[in-house]
C-alpha cells in the first residue's frame, strides 16, 4: 500500500476527459488499496504570461509530505501538473500546453509574431524539457501524445491508453434515429460541423448533444446556426447527463459524431465502439484515428459539413451498414481492452516505487502495443 | 601549411517539401526541389517544415526547433518562401517570429492567414526594432483591420525576393513601414526573381502532327477555362484537348466539358510541374499552350514558363505580368467581352498553320531567364549581397527579444505580486504593512528563484 497523490489542473465549472481520467485512477489505486488523494489546482489560461506562474507554484510546493504522511508517489497528468517536484514522480500525459506545440501558426492557438508569446512559447518548451524528463515514468494517454512529446520534446515514453470509464456497463440498444455527440463544447471539438450539416441529413434524424459549454460565445453561435436552419426541432442539447442516461444514449444511437481537431484520445470513440455503434469522424482528428478504420468501425471523412451529412446519411438510409460497422466497434474492444486493463495501467504507473526508474532509459515508443489491453 | 576552410555561410530554409508519403501542390515545394541540390554546393542549409519527415538527405527539422538551434548554433540567414497556400500559413506566421529573406510568390493573399496574427503588432515590433527608446505596446491592443497583403512579411524582412514583377511594384507601392539599420539607408534589398524551370525539351513533330491544346488552370472563373472552351466550341468541338486539373476538381471540370460540348477533350487529374513538363515535350503532337490567367491572385509559374521553354505557341491574358514578356513570344489576349473571340482567332491561324511561331526565340528566352542554374546564382548573389546587413539584424532582434523575455517573466512575476499585495495582505499599520513588505519580498524572491530553477531566467 502506498501514498500516492494524483495531480489534476482544472478549469473550474467545466468538465471533460481529464476529469474521467482523474477519477476513474483515483477510484482503481483505492481500490487496490492505495491511499489516494487527488491535488486539483484551477487552471487559467489568460493572460498566457499566467502560466507561467501556475507552472511556478506546482513546482513551489513540497509534495514529499503533508503532517506526518509521506507522500510516495505523485501520479502528473496534464499541463502544469507535471512541474510539480517529487522524487518518485510519475507522467501519465494527457496533454502540455498545446497551442505552444501542435496548434502553434492554427487557429487554436493564441501564441501570435509578438516577440513575449514567442519568448513564452519557448519558455514553456524550455520548462517542459526539463520537468518531464525527471520523471521516473513517462507514458502518455495515447500514440498522438507521446509522438508529440517525441517530436517536440525528443522525450520518449509508453503508450497507455486509459480503459473505459464505466468498465464492462456498455451495452448495444436499437438503432434509433439521432446522431449522439459527446464532449464539452469548444471550437476544437468540433460539434459545429455536424450541427451544420444536419439540413443534408434526412429530416426524421435528430442530433443529440451531450457535453456542456467551456467557450464564450459558442452556444450563441450553435444558436445562431440552429435558427439560420430552423433545426430547432431537431438538435437537443442534453448538457451534463448521468451515468445511466449516457449508457442509454450510447446504446440507441444510430453513429456518433466524434471529430475533433487533432484529438489527444478521445474516450467517446471506444465508448461508442463499447456501445456497438460506428464513429463519424475526420482524418485530421488525431487519436481517434488509432481506432476507427474507415468502413471497419467507422467513417473517416474530410472535415467538411458535407461529407458529415452525406455519412450520416449513409447510416441512416443503411441500418444494416451501421450495424456491421457497430459490431467491429464492440469486437475491436473486446479484442484490444479487455483483459488487463487497469492492472496493467496501474503496474506502469507505479513502477516508480518498484525502484526500476531506470527503465525509462530504454523505454520506447510502443506503437503497435496497447498496452492495457 | 595548414589549409583554412572557409564557413559556408548557414541558411534555415523555411518551406513546404514534398515528400515520398504526401506531395505538396504548392510552388514553395516545387522550387525547393529544384534549386537545394545547386545552393547546398554552397550554402551550409537547414530545411525547416511544419512536420517531422526527413527531407532527402538535407538536414531536416522542425520549423519550431528553429529558435533552439538558432540559440546554439546561429543561422546567417532564415530564409522562407511565402505563397497564398495554406500549406504556407506556418511560414506566414514565423517570418514574422525570425526575420530573414522571404521569396514572395504571392503578394496579395486571399486571407489574413493564421488566426494568431489577425492582431500582429508588426508595426509596433519594427518601430522598437528601429529605435532603442521605444517600448512594448500594452496587451490587448487592437490593431485596425489590414489589407490581405504582404506588407506586415516584406516590412519584416531584410531581404525581399519576387517571383512576380507586378508584386515587387506592389510592394514597393504600399510598403512604408520596415526594419531600417543604422549604417545605411534603405539597406533593404529587394528585387524580382521569377520561379525557376528544369531542362525542358522541344517536342519533335511534323507539320502532318494532330494539333491540340493544352490547358492546366483551375475550373475558377479567374482562369478563363469558361473562355477557352467556348472558343474552341465555335472553332470545332473536337479539337483535341488536354486539361491538366487538380484531383479536387474533377468533377466540376467534367461538368464544364459538357456544358460547353467538347467531345475531344483529355482530363488528367494529376495536376502538377512533373507532369505538365511530360505533356509539353510529348512528341508527335503540334501543341498549343493556352495560359490565360486573368486575376491579381495567383500565377501561372512554372507551367508558362515551361512552355515557353518548350517553345510552344503559347496564349496568355494581356493582364499584370503579361508587360513583362516580349510580345513577340506569346499570343495577348485582352480579357473582356471579346475574349473568346480573340483566342479563337488565334487558334484558327494555328491550326491553319497560316501563323508561324518562331519556338527557338521563346526557347531561348526561357533558358535564360527561368533555367534553374541561372536562378540559383541569382539567389545566390542576392543572398551574399544581404549578409553585412543580417549580422546587424541578427544582433539587434536578439536585443529585441531579450527585453521581450524580461518584459514576460517581469508581468509574471508582477501578477503574483499584485495579487499578494492587494488581495491577501490589505494595508493597514505601519507595523502590518512592514511585515506585509517583507512577505510579499520574500514570496517574490521565492517566486524568482523557481524561475531560475526552471531555466525561467533574463
Amino acid at each position: 500500500m502506498a501514498n500516492i497523490l494524483v495531480l489534476g489542473a482544472k478549469v473550474p465549472f467545466t468538465s471533460g476527459g481529464q476529469e474521467i481520467l482523474v477519477s476513474t485512477l483515483i477510484r482503481e489505486l483505492k481500490a487496490r488499496d492505495h491511499r489516494v488523494d487527488l491535488v486539483d489546482l484551477p487552471y487559467q489560461a489568460l493572460p498566457k504570461e499566467d502560466l507561467l506562474r501556475q507552472a511556478a507554484y506546482w513546482r513551489s510546493i513540497d509534495f514529499t509530505s503533508f503532517g506526518e504522511t509521506k507522500v510516495d508517489l505523485v501520479i502528473a497528468t496534464k499541463f502544469p501538473t507535471y512541474y510539480a517536484k517529487h522524487p518518485k514522480k510519475s507522467l501519465w500525459l494527457v496533454h502540455q500546453h498545446r497551442p505552444a506545440y501542435d496548434l502553434y501558426a492554427g487557429r487554436y492557438s493564441d501564441i501570435s509574431d509578438d516577440p513575449r508569446d514567442e519568448q513564452f512559447r519557448q519558455l514553456i518548451v524550455q520548462g517542459d524539457n526539463k520537468v518531464i524528463a525527471e520523471c521516473e515514468y513517462i507514458s502518455g494517454i495515447s500514440k498522438n501524445v507521446i509522438e508529440r512529446l517525441q517530436h517536440y520534446n525528443q522525450i520518449v515514453g509508453e503508450v497507455l491508453y486509459p480503459p473505459l470509464p464505466m468498465g464492462n456497463s456498455y451495452r448495444t440498444g436499437e438503432f434509433q434515429d439521432y446522431i449522439l455527440s459527446v464532449g464539452r463544447l469548444c471550437s476544437i471539438k468540433r460539434v459545429d460541423l455536424m450541427l451544420k450539416a444536419m439540413p443534408i441529413v434526412h429530416g426524421h434524424v435528430k442530433l443529440k448533444i451531450v457535453g456542456t459549454p467551456d467557450e464564450p460565445g459558442i452556444m450563441e453561435y450553435f444558436q445562431n446556426e440552429i435558427a439560420k436552419h430552423s433545426l430547432q426541432s431537431r438538435i437537443e442539447f442534453l448538457g451534463r447527463v448521468s451515468e445511466e442516461d449516457l449508457l442509454s444514449l450510447f446504446a440507441n444511437a444510430l453513429g456518433v459524431f466524434y471529430a475533433p481537431h487533432n484529438e489527444d484520445y478521445g474516450y467517446v470513440t471506444l465508448e461508442a465502439f463499447a456501445s456497438g455503434k460506428p464513429v463519424l469522424t475526420a482524418h485530421d482528428s488525431g487519436g481517434v484515428l488509432e481506432f476507427v478504420h474507415h468502413e471497419q468501425n467507422g467513417l473517416i471523412l474530410e472535415p467538411t459539413i458535407d461529407a458529415f451529412g452525406h455519412a450520416a446519411n449513409r447510416l441512416v438510409e443503411n441500418k444494416p451498414f451501421a450495424e456491421e460497422l457497430g459490431k467491429n466497434g464492440k469486437a475491436f474492444i473486446e479484442k484490444e481492452f479487455s483483459g488487463a486493463g487497469w492492472d496493467r495501467v496501474i503496474e506502469r504507473l507505479l513502477s516508480p516505487l518498484q525502484g526500476i526508474g531506470t527503465e525509462r532509459e530504454s523505454i520506447h515508443i510502443q506503437s503497435s502495443q496497447i498496452v492495457n489491453g | 601549411m595548414s589549409r583554412v576552410t572557409q564557413r559556408k555561410v548557414r541558411i534555415g530554409w523555411f518551406s513546404p517539401v514534398n515528400l515520398p508519403e504526401k506531395t505538396s501542390s504548392t510552388l514553395s515545394a516545387y522550387t525547393t526541389d529544384l534549386l537545394l541540390p545547386q545552393l547546398r554546393n554552397e550554402f551550409d542549409i537547414t530545411v525547416f517544415h511544419s512536420g517531422f519527415q526527413q527531407y532527402q538527405d538535407y538536414k531536416t527539422a522542425h520549423f519550431l526547433s528553429a529558435a533552439e538551434q538558432h540559440s546554439r548554433d546561429p543561422f546567417d540567414l532564415f530564409f522562407y518562401q511565402l505563397e497564398d497556400h495554406p500549406e504556407s500559413n506556418f511560414i506566414r506566421q514565423y517570418c514574422g517570429v525570425m526575420p530573414g529573406a522571404i521569396w514572395f510568390h504571392d503578394f496579395l493573399f486571399t486571407s489574413h492567414g493564421p488566426e494568431p496574427i489577425l492582431n500582429s503588432p508588426f508595426e509596433d515590433v519594427i518601430e522598437h526594432f528601429n529605435s532603442d527608446t521605444c517600448d512594448f505596446r500594452e496587451r490587448g491592443h487592437e490593431y485596425k483591420e489590414r489589407e490581405r497583403s504582404g506588407i506586415r512579411e516584406a516590412g519584416l524582412s531584410v531581404l525581399r525576393v519576387f517571383s512576380r514583377e507586378i508584386a515587387h511594384s506592389e510592394c514597393k507601392r504600399r510598403v512604408s513601414s520596415s526594419l531600417t539599420f543604422q549604417e545605411q539607408e534603405n539597406r533593404i534589398l529587394s528585387a524580382y526573381l521569377p520561379v525557376p524551370i528544369p531542362d525542358v525539351s522541344a517536342p519533335l513533330f511534323d507539320a502532318e502532327d494532330q494539333f491540340r491544346i493544352l490547358f492546366c488552370g483551375s475550373v475558377q472563373v479567374e482562369h478563363r477555362a469558361h473562355k477557352l472552351f467556348q472558343a474552341i466550341a465555335a472553332l470545332d468541338p473536337s479539337t483535341p484537348v488536354v486539361w491538366l486539373c487538380s484531383l479536387a476538381e474533377q468533377h466540376a471540370a467534367e461538368e464544364l466539358i459538357k456544358e460547353y460540348g467538347l467531345s475531344s477533350v483529355q482530363l488528367l487529374p494529376e495536376r502538377s510541374p512533373k507532369k505538365w513538363q511530360q505533356l509539353v515535350e510529348e512528341r508527335g503532337w503540334r501543341s498549343v499552350a493556352a495560359h490565360i490567367h486573368f486575376s491579381v491572385y495567383g500565377q501561372t509559374a512554372p507551367y508558362l514558363q515551361m512552355s515557353l521553354a518548350a517553345g510552344l505557341p503559347t496564349l496568355i491574358s494581356d493582364f499584370g505580368g503579361a508587360e513583362f514578356l516580349p510580345d513577340s513570344l506569346t499570343f495577348k489576349i485582352e480579357p473582356g467581352q471579346t475574349e473568346s473571340s480573340q483566342i479563337q482567332i488565334v487558334l484558327e491561324e494555328l491550326l491553319s498553320k497560316r501563323v508561324h511561331v518562331d519556338s527557338s526565340a521563346a526557347a531561348d528566352f526561357a533558358r535564360e531567364n527561368f533555367s534553374k542554374e541561372q536562378i540559383g546564382r541569382e539567389l545566390s548573389f542576392m543572398v551574399r549581397q544581404a549578409l553585412p546587413v543580417l549580422s546587424e539584424m541578427n544582433a539587434r532582434w536578439g536585443k529585441l527579444h531579450r527585453a521581450a523575455r524580461d518584459e514576460v517573466l517581469d508581468f509574471a512575476l508582477s501578477v503574483h505580486l499584485k495579487r499578494a499585495e492587494e488581495d491577501l495582505f490589505p494595508q493597514t499599520s505601519a507595523f502590518e504593512n512592514s511585515a506585509t513588505n517583507s512577505s510579499v519580498t520574500l514570496a517574490s524572491e521565492q517566486l524568482q528563484e523557481i524561475f531560475q530553477e526552471l531555466g525561467f531566467s533574463k
